[in-house]
This record gives structure tokens, C-alpha cells and sequence, in this order.
């Protein structure tokens, strides 16, 4: 925001916003247009608030009052309020006035939302491959739940407090089993020896 | 001395005494406690409530403990136990590491010959419960629950 802008105060700055806004109305909004009239630094302020220089000039077109500012050019106004204070303060405003650049405020919103867009959708990216490890971190104590199923196992893990080495001399008749207990929460070792058709 | 240094002193001493008493019990060998369970197919589901936990059933529904044994886990001695089908069930103590018990659990041939076929290396906590089972027996088969005592 300009230097200039300073001049207003922080009354006249929140009614130019509501303004810019489009959130006045009646007397409120003629007043407004009022002070856009004869207040190059509220003119000015407008503005570069809301980048629509051509939408403020339009809204003044309906205002009696406004004939000043149909044509308005902030360069014009800012050089004839330059030459309305004269002297040093000329000088010094004339100095501060002129090197301003003018930059279209609604090109940096663009270019900012655009940033903002990429810098969400890297969020959301991030986001989203971090619930997709956590998930697949969480999914293999699932995994490891006793199933009803009987999983033959050779070598088993220590989860109920038992291991289980098959000696290999057994022979295929020796099977281990991991099972859920039927009467509490704890898994069963079964070392079986399948004898069916033996004695 | 000190009140403060007294009192230290019990503390330290108490402790000694509480960590020894442990050792002491250590040195005894551990045992096994072994349910035979006849475990037969039925039409409708019956566990002796002598079992307490019941062991998997793998297909047999009815379970019905024949008798509790408890065997002396000497370290490197087998304990056997005949069990109601004639054949002969054996322990072997092999290790003791980090409060863990490895024993080798073997059985004797089913058609009564000499010896044992070792079934499995077996590393239990104490107190664990392990299930040895599959022992062809009057239309059954006879499953061991066993669980060693430190």
C-alpha cells in the first residue's frame, strides 16, 4: 500500500474496504463515493486494494458527484496533488510519488494463488502418501492375529512365550500349529503328530 | 553414624537379602507339568473342567483329562512318562537362557520297539502352556498339554 494511504485513517481504510467489497450501501456507499471524489489518496488506496481501478471508476460513473474520477488516472492525481502542496513538501512527495510502480495488484493475486495452489497440492500430496505408509505400516500387526485357519509352520514365531523347532528327523508327519485359544485371548502351540491308521 | 546412613544400611542390606532368597530357589531343577487329555470326535461339544484352559481341539470336541504327571526337568536327564496308549512320552532339559526352558520333546514308536523319535526342540517361558498331541488312542487321540514350573 502507498504511502499515501497513510493520510486516511484506519476508519476511512475499513469503509474503503467494505467498499471495495461491495458490502455498501445507501448513504454509506455515497459517502464513500464521495470521499473517492475529492480524496486522491482514498481514490488511490481503493485502487490498489482491490487492483480493479476500472470497476471503481464504473462504480463512480453512477454517482453525481463523481465526474472527477470518471476519468480518474492516478498519475494525473497524484500529480496534482504534487502541485496543490508546493515548496519542499512538493519536493518530498514529487520524490515519493514517482518512483512508485504501478503493479496490478490482480496479476499478484493470480501469481499468488497460483503459488498457494501448488504449495496446497504439495501438502496434500504429502498428506495423502503419508496416510497411505502409515496404513500399510498398521495393516501387518493385523497380519499377525491368529486366524481360525490351520497354518502348518516349520519354524514359529514366539508369540505365545513358546518356540517350535521340528527336528527334521520327524518326518512329515510332524505339523506345528499356531492356534487361538478357545477359552482366552492367547495363541495355543500344537506340536501334532498326524498318526491316523496308526494304532 | 548417621541416622540417614543407618537407615541406608537396612535398605541395602534388605535388599541382599530379598535378591538372595531367588538364588537359592534357582538352584532346584524345574519340572513339567503334563495333562493327558483323550481327545475324541463327538456329536456334541464336552471339556473336562478338570482341563482348565482348553487346549486347541483340532477336530476333537470332546476332551477328557486322564490324569496330571509332573515331571523332574533335571538339565541334560530325560523324564518320561508311559501314557495310556503304551507308548512312552519323553522331556529332555537341554538349556535354560534369559528365564527360558528349552526341551526336546520325543516319543516312543507306536509299535512298541525300543527308543525314541524326536518330535520337536521346544523353547517355552516358564509357566507357558505347549500341546503335544495326535497320539492314536481308543478311537481318539491323546493330546499333552504341558507346562514347565521353574
Amino acid at each position: 500500500m502507498s504511502a499515501r494511504s497513510s493520510s486516511l485513517s484506519s476508519e476511512q481504510m475499513l469503509e474503503l474496504m467494505a467498499y471495495v467489497d461491495g458490502e455498501l450501501e445507501g448513504a454509506d456507499r455515497t459517502k464513500v463515493e464521495g470521499w473517492l471524489a475529492s480524496n486522491v489518496d482514498a481514490a488511490r488506496f481503493v485502487d490498489e486494494l482491490a487492483g480493479l481501478g476500472d470497476l471503481v471508476t464504473l462504480g463512480h460513473q453512477a454517482s453525481a458527484d463523481a465526474k472527477a474520477v470518471v476519468s480518474f488516472d492516478i498519475a494525473d492525481a497524484v500529480m496534482a496533488a504534487v502541485e496543490k502542496e508546493g515548496g519542499k513538501a512538493k519536493t518530498e512527495e514529487a520524490a515519493k510519488a514517482a518512483p512508485a510502480p504501478v503493479i496490478s495488484l490482480e496479476a499478484r493475486r493470480q501469481k499468488n494463488l497460483k503459488v498457494g495452489g501448488a504449495v496446497a497440492a504439495a501438502l496434500a500430496l504429502a498428506a495423502s502418501v503419508f496416510v497411505m505408509v502409515r496404513n500399510k505400516e498398521e495393516e501387518v500387526p493385523m497380519a499377525r492375529v491368529p486366524v481360525p485357519a490351520v497354518q502348518p509352520s516349520a519354524v514359529a514365531s514366539a508369540e505365545p512365550g513358546v518356540d517350535v523347532d521340528l527336528v527334521e528327523t520327524a518326518g512329515d508327519s510332524v505339523r506345528v500349529f499356531y492356534l487361538a485359544s478357545e477359552s482366552s485371548p492367547t495363541t495355543s502351540v500344537v506340536v501334532w503328530v498326524d498318526e491316523s491308521g496308526g494304532k | 553414624m548417621s541416622r540417614r546412613s543407618l537407615i541406608l544400611g537396612a535398605l541395602v542390606a534388605g535388599a541382599a537379602l530379598v535378591g538372595h532368597t531367588p538364588e537359592a530357589n534357582a538352584d532346584a531343577p524345574p519340572k513339567a507339568e503334563v495333562m493327558v487329555i483323550h481327545a475324541t470326535k463327538c456329536d456334541k461339544k464336552s471339556v473336562d473342567p478338570q482341563i482348565g484352559e482348553t487346549p486347541p481341539a483340532l477336530g476333537y470336541d470332546c476332551l477328557k483329562l486322564v490324569e496330571k504327571k509332573t515331571l523332574p526337568l533335571a538339565l541334560n536327564q530325560a523324564s518320561t512318562a508311559p501314557l495310556p496308549n503304551g507308548r512312552t512320552f519323553q522331556l529332555l532339559h537341554t538349556a535354560k537362557v534369559a528365564n527360558r526352558f528349552k526341551v526336546t520333546a520325543s516319543i516312543s514308536p507306536a509299535d512298541g520297539s525300543a527308543g525314541f523319535t524326536k518330535l520337536a526342540d521346544i523353547t517355552a517361558d516358564a509357566n507357558k502352556p505347549f500341546n503335544v498331541g495326535g497320539f492314536s488312542y481308543q478311537g481318539g487321540v491323546l493330546v499333552l498339554t504341558v507346562r514347565i514350573l521353574p
